[in-house]
């Protein structure tokens, strides 16, 4: 049914945030224990922890990995008002016997946020080495390193200032069939009832102005992601808010040859609960949700290009008490002999594979 | 000339393959090496006559044994009759032995090297990328640019190592007993004399030619003539052959353009050095056969006719037959070699195929 | 369609379930998920550790679905089923039927020969005492053989409609296949010849061939019977021989045939009630069932397990001629008789997976047969060829309106999916790439950036997959991969290599920073770093104007060191006129002419001199009195003035450089002027 590998992440408290490199096989995980780890995958594919440091001086919120042209390079963002690029050197030789370390440098800190810094995400590789920070206080920075092979220079490029505390911001990865550049960030302020994600392009006067709110998503929003674009001719955004929205944006041409931007956005509401997170799998066919009902729930977008909720994975407490009967539960044990997952509900046939 | 081309799916993808060496009849048993497999092995087979003879299959390879390894296999070349050394993409060289059975051969493992390959930086193993013998000498070179010397006897002590390369080396050929040529991802050829220490430098270094200047071309297949060493082959990266004479090494003797992609390996038929055969990225493996010299009519000078018509230049493909053994597979050939009326290849494809009758 | 609910799994996480705490997932790579437990934040959250804290054990899950491909007996399955697949694009929806049928039938050996290999494997399992392997193959021959199963019967009612559309003959063959236990017997039964009637199988070997409609092979075993010549055996034989069959060719049309058949019929029950058959009840058995005897097939179907089994032989028997269309309502009326008699009430009848597909494939519903074997655990493998196949040979038919445009959608998203789904499996990436191939512009994209996310841990890796994206004209994928490796060989110290990967990438920008950063280095140190790469490169140097200069002034240094200094002269001559001197550069430059400026015989011309005196006035002068300018203005900022390793104070240089350059500039007249006169 699935393999399984469960890991015992070692953090003295939750973890707020996991990110992969651009092949998956290194992790970064961060948490509210103000530590940073990184892990990697062997040829087994067993998951070894490299690195682990203490970061910041306050929960660390979201973690990013840059495009692998750049090199080993992480961007962390904090409670404590600062973001800060790390980058994996080699080390030094202690002694000429023993190997080379790897470690983990700090190489900057983005301190100019008087609040928490809600988010903070690399820019597409075509961009350059960039990235964009948003903080409780609603403003978008821009920082980009104009020489990669020092990371300790991060100019500020753009500050833009929004009304609304923003919680999370996405780059979109591709200009296909767009006139510029877009960003979008969500704010997940709760007294009033306006739009909560606002869309921004780079314009040819090279500012990035507010082009767009969704007014549709009234409800506060804490992720959105825009999904990798392979080669398609709409872009789309997934949205995390009280319900699950996929938003379709195209740019279109008006008669008096202005371009904008026509949205169209799907609601979801399979959770029946708010959406915390959401993430796309690499060529944007599957999308997983976070729901606040301790599930997650995996999106697959059919041939008639619908999407549907394909499969949900529940998170339990404890092993089951009862017996399975023959009719429901398939066991499925793991080499870990501690976690077991069943399946229940809906048709017995022990083929059946989930996503299809 | 009929040739029959069998193809048997082994659920590998097959880097390397080589022919026991039998001396007195044509060998029935080969080696093969896997490489990008979850787990990587290097299998032994054998030849054996197939069961149902309405079959077009004449032969049916059977794995007698298998050693398993944990990275690519980049090389296999046999020592003796019944050790060979193995060289894998964990910086290592291992050295394995056939005890050849009636029934079942078996296939061990009997020493295995140290990390030979390093990046001097953080230290990690760097792939070995190629191995090379002589009689009981074994040369390795590998991704961090080094030429290790080492002895059969004792895989664990480097008799010498020295820095070849600032890049990554591709492939290695003895030419002599004391003389070893490396070739880097430039298309840079360099002599090495094996005696020499880590202070002295190489004498001689040479560069392919390339069709286009402005592109990249890596060496990435080495050979020398089995009866003339100082003739010696490299296949490239633009699917290109040149052709040096060692003796005057200053410029190529032929440049002779064939295949449109990389040629993964170049080798003459161990027996019949009137052969040479390549195999390239693209799914192809031509014969390349040297035509018989002409009746004492000819127009050239005897002189002349002793001339290996590999150092023609120009004239070069006047004198050697090329026959498309196998096209466009469409995954590549990686690795072949042909022994007696046989030539066994391995493939992207998953595949072995074997072609009889290539006499 | 029943709407289709969502399956549901679960994971045991305790932190997940405490504290308002949540479960989140991230995509790793294809569809290998990471699931943790989650802190819902807003921006309003004050940061304090959380009550769970140090409580329950944070856990990462990594969950993949399984993937029956990395068994090397399926494995092999797919590589070779592979080459079939090219062959079949290549034919280009133009290929005769004759051509889609041999296509099919190589799947479908394909296929059986990977069953005999399992076989083989459970075999070895055996007496290896391996239990879990045993189920594992016991599994997957179950799952192949249900495909295999599918496959000939799609072969026979969906890919080839036979011109008349009569199918039990081919019904029969196909059963046959499945069964062929009755086949078997009679063949070692046929070569007892005499004896075989003794034996305990003949009876019920016969009585298998009736059943599947196998008369000629019964005929050919009665006539071993000792008794083959009595009556009631020629009786039977006769029956037997007369039985009219709805032949194709005969061009027999359907009532013709039926008022034969009625004829025949008719004969056999009249002298079966003469009861001349009553001394061998086995052979009134055959003939019951031959005469489509409702009792007799009665008791015949309550032995079975599947409903099919013996479903064509009863057609063979009572409706020869049955049409295509006509298949669905026979089978359902099969089905219902069946489970009648096997005591299920049909409304909760729970079929097998298998059966279902069986009973919707005589219904003629393509729909719904690609839809239930989208379900079997093959990871999409069958679907996905078998709907290629139905595509390519312009059967394939979907519900809904707009045909043509639904069929390619499904077609191309099935490859599009399995295509992807090997890419991510590293090391089937190489036979994934023939799928994204074939389904349009969203299946190329997908390949281009798919072989850039292929993890490669030797050069010689990522030079196969550059040559392939190079051949696909995927040129920012080509370029990305080049860019990763310099950047890789950069952490390592690995100069030449980096530059050489650099120089591959085309990439200008990328290269000048190389380039710029081994100037850089020897301003500073005096090291060259990497002289056997820079040596080589010859004409690629032409990418990046910084890598020209690196390269010419690497020559100057060269020609300096072995004490060539004519030439070193001219080129550093001409390295001063360029324009592609770095800023940073000029004083090494300078002072690399001091020397030969200060030799006795002149080894640099007046003229040259001249230029050189004017770059170093009319540039290096005001660069750096602009830079002082700067360091006045902004006290904090770190401005390098132009250091070089050579010397500490640039104005040092300067002066040096004048006076050298006046030294030289006299003598230098002095000689031309002494030869010209």
């Amino acid at each position: 049914m699935f393999e399984v590998e469960l890991i015992s992440a070692d953090h003295k408290d939750v973890i707020h945030d996991v990110a992969f490199d651009y092949y998956g096989r290194r992790m970064a995980t961060c948490s509210s224990d103000q530590t940073v780890k990184v892990w990697d995958e062997d040829e087994k594919g067993n998951w070894i922890e490299s690195s682990n440091w203490k970061a910041h001086s306050g929960s660390i919120w979201r973690i990013s990995w840059a495009h692998p042209e750049f090199g080993q390079v992480l961007v962390t963002c904090s409670f404590d008002r600062t973001a800060s690029v790390w980058e994996e050197i080699v080390g030094e030789k202690v002694a000429s016997l023993s190997t080379p370390s790897r470690r983990w440098v700090r190489r900057m800190t983005l301190d100019d946020s008087r609040t928490s810094v809600s988010d903070v995400k690399f820019a597409p590789k075509y961009l350059g080495l960039m990235l964009a920070t948003t903080s409780a206080d609603g403003i978008i920075r821009i920082y980009e390193a104009p020489d990669i092979m020092n990371l300790t220079q991060w100019p500020v490029l753009h500050e833009i200032a929004n009304k609304l505390p923003l919680s999370c911001i996405s780059w979109n990865t591709s200009t296909y069939m767009l006139s510029s550049q877009l960003l979008a960030a969500g704010s997940d302020e709760t007294a009033t009832h306006t739009g909560k994600v606002f869309i921004f392009a780079y314009s040819e006067t090279r500012k990035w102005v507010k082009t767009d709110a969704i007014n549709e998503i009234t409800q506060p929003v804490t992720d959105l992601a825009f999904a990798p674009n392979p080669g398609r001719t709409f872009h789309m955004l997934a949205v995390a808010s009280k319900d699950l929205y996929i938003v379709n944006i195209r740019g279109v041409t008006d008669a008096s040859a202005n371009t904008k931007l026509d949205i169209q956005a799907t609601k979801f509401s399979d959770h029946n609960c708010p959406v915390w997170r959401v993430c796309w799998n690499m060529l944007a066919t599957m999308l997983i949700s976070t729901g606040d009902d301790g599930c997650v729930r995996i999106w697959r977008k059919n041939y008639t290009k619908d999407w549907k909720c394909a499969a949900v994975i529940k998170a339990e407490g404890s092993y089951p008490s009862y017996e399975p009967s023959l009719n429901s539960p398939v066991m499925t044990v793991s080499a870990a002999a501690t976690a077991k997952y069943y399946k229940k509900g809906s048709i017995s046939n022990p083929n059946q594979v989930p996503w299809h | 000339m009929d040739t029959r081309m069998n193809t048997f799916f082994v659920s590998e993808k097959i880097s390397k393959t080589r022919w026991l060496p039998d001396n007195l009849q044509a060998s029935e048993r080969f080696l093969t090496g896997s490489w990008d497999m979850p787990s990587n092995f290097v299998r032994l087979w054998r030849l054996q006559q197939n069961q149902y003879a309405d079959d077009y299959n004449e032969f049916v390879p059977r794995c007698s044994d298998k050693q398993s390894f944990n990275s690519d296999i980049t090389g296999i070349e046999f020592v003796t009759t019944d050790l060979a050394v193995v060289s894998s993409s964990d910086g290592r060289i291992t050295i394995v032995e056939i005890k050849r059975a009636v029934e079942d051969d078996i296939l061990q493992q009997n020493a295995q090297s140290d990390v030979l390959h390093k990046f001097n930086a953080s230290g990690d193993a760097a792939p070995c990328t190629a191995v090379s013998v002589y009689e009981r000498e074994i040369a390795t070179v590998g991704e961090d640019g080094r030429l290790n010397i080492i002895s059969a006897n004792d895989v664990n002590q480097i008799r010498r190592t020295l820095e070849a390369d600032s890049i990554a080396l591709t492939a290695v050929k003895y030419v002599n007993p004391n003389e070893v040529l490396t070739a880097n991802r430039m298309g840079v050829i360099r002599m090495f004399d094996t005696r020499a220490t880590e202070e002295e430098v190489a004498v001689t270094a040479f560069m392919t030619s390339c069709e286009d200047e402005r592109r990249p071309n890596y060496v990435s297949a080495l050979t020398s003539h089995p009866t003339q060493p100082h003739i010696v082959l490299a296949g490239s990266e633009e699917g290109s052959i040149t052709v040096w004479d060692l003796r005057q090494p200053g410029y190529p003797a032929s440049y002779l353009s064939a295949h449109k992609s990389a040629i993964t390996e170049i080798g003459f038929h161990h027996r019949e050095p009137s052969k040479l055969f390549t195999a390239s990225e693209c799914g192809e493996l031509w014969l390349w056969q040297q035509q018989s010299n002409m009746s004492i009519t000819s127009m050239e000078k005897p002189v002349a006719e002793n001339v290996n018509p590999w150092l023609n230049g120009e004239r070069a493909k006047n004198r050697i037959n090329v026959t498309c053994l196998i096209s466009n597979l469409r995954k590549s050939i990686n690795t072949f070699d042909a022994s007696g009326s046989k030539l066994i290849c391995g493939s992207d494809s998953e595949a072995i195929y074997l072609i009889d009758n290539i006499y | 369609m029943q709407e289709d609910q969502p399956a549901i799994f679960a994971v045991v996480d305790p932190l997940c379930s405490r504290y308002a705490n949540t479960l989140t997932g991230q995509f790793v790579s294809g569809s290998k998920i990471a699931l943790s437990a989650f802190r819902p934040i807003t921006s309003n959250t004050r940061d304090a550790p959380t009550e769970s804290a140090g409580k329950d054990d944070v856990l990462i899950h990594m969950l993949q679905p399984e993937f029956v491909f990395d068994d090397p007996i399926l494995r092999s399955l797919v590589a070779e089923a592979n080459s079939t697949f090219v062959a079949l694009q290549e034919l280009k929806k133009r290929g005769s039927k004759a051509e889609y049928m041999k296509i099919s039938r190589t799947y479908r050996s394909i296929i059986r020969a990977c069953l005999e290999k399992l076989q083989d494997a459970i075999a070895s399992a055996e007496e290896a005492e391996d239990a879990d392997a045993q189920a594992k193959y016991q599994q997957y021959i179950s799952i192949f053989y249900s495909i295999e199963c599918v496959w000939h019967l799609s072969e026979i009612l969906f890919l080839d409609p036979t011109p008349s559309n009569a199918v039990v003959p081919q019904l029969l063959d196909w059963i046959r296949f499945h069964f062929p236990a009755s086949e078997r017997m009679a063949t070692d039964l046929l070569l007892l010849g005499r004896e075989a009637s003794d034996n305990d199988d003949y009876w019920p070997a016969l009585k298998g061939l009736i059943l599947q409609g196998q008369v000629d092979v019964a005929r050919a075993l009665l006539h071993l019977h000792p008794q083959a010549e009595t009556p009631h055996f020629k009786l039977t034989d006769q029956i037997l021989k007369t039985m009219p069959t709805y032949s194709m060719h005969g061009a027999t049309s359907i009532q013709k045939f039926r008022s034969l058949w009625q004829y025949w019929l008719t004969d056999t029950e009249r002298k079966i009630s003469a009861n001349i058959l009553a001394i061998e009840p086995n052979l009134e058995e055959l003939i019951q069932l031959v005469t489509g005897d409702t009792q007799m097939w009665n008791t015949q179907i309550q032995e079975t397990e599947y409903w099919y089994e013996f479903f064509p032989g009863y057609l063979f028997y009572t409706n020869n001629a049955c049409k295509h269309f006509e298949l669905g309502n026979a089978a359902n009326t099969w089905l219902s008789r069946w489970a009648r008699l096997k005591g299920h009430n049909s409304n909760e009848l729970q079929m097998k997976q298998l059966d279902r597909v069986i009973l919707s494939l005589m219904e003629n519903d393509m729909h719904q047969v690609i839809h239930a074997i989208q379900l079997m655990a093959d990871n999409q493998w069958f679907v996905t060829h078998l709907t290629d196949l139905l595509y390519n040979a312009g059967q394939l038919q979907i519900a809904g309106e707009n045909q043509v445009n639904e069929c390619i959608k499904l077609r191309d998203s099935l490859l599009y999916d399995f295509g992807s789904s090997l890419m991510t499996r590293n090391s089937l990436w190489q036979l994934g790439m023939d799928y994204l191939d074939h389904c349009g512009q969203e299946g190329q994209a997908a390949l281009a950036l798919l072989l850039t996310k292929i993890p490669f841990r030797t050069e010689k890796q990522a030079l196969k997959i550059i040559c392939i994206a190079q051949k696909k004209g995927f040129f920012e994928a080509e370029q990305d991969i080049c860019k990763i490796q310099s950047k890789k060989s950069l952490d390592e110290q690995r100069y030449g290599n980096a530059l050489e990967w650099a120089i591959r990438s085309k990439d200008t920008l990328y290269v000048t920073t190389i380039a710029d950063f081994l100037l850089n280095h020897y301003s500073k140190t005096g090291d060259m770093l990497c002289p056997d790469v820079i040596a080589n490169i010859g004409a690629k140097m032409f990418i990046s104007p910084r890598l020209v200069f690196l390269v010419k002034y690497f020559d100057f240094y060269q020609f300096y060191r072995k004490r060539d200094f004519l030439p070193a002269a001219e080129l550093l001559v001409n390295l001063l006129e360029s324009k592609i001197t770095p800023e940073y550069f000029w004083p090494s430059l300078l002072i690399d002419s001091i020397p030969l400026l200060e030799s006795k015989d002149p080894k640099i011309l007046s003229k040259e001199t001249c230029a050189i005196l004017q770059h170093l006035e009319t540039e290096l002068v005001p660069l750096i009195d602009k830079k002082k300018k700067r360091l006045e203005k902004y006290p904090d900022e770190p401005i390098n003035i132009l250091k070089d390793y050579r010397i500490e104070n640039i104005e040092e240089i300067i002066n040096l450089l004048r006076l050298a350059c006046a030294r030289n500039l006299s003598r230098a007249i002095i000689i031309e002027n002494t030869v010209m006169g």
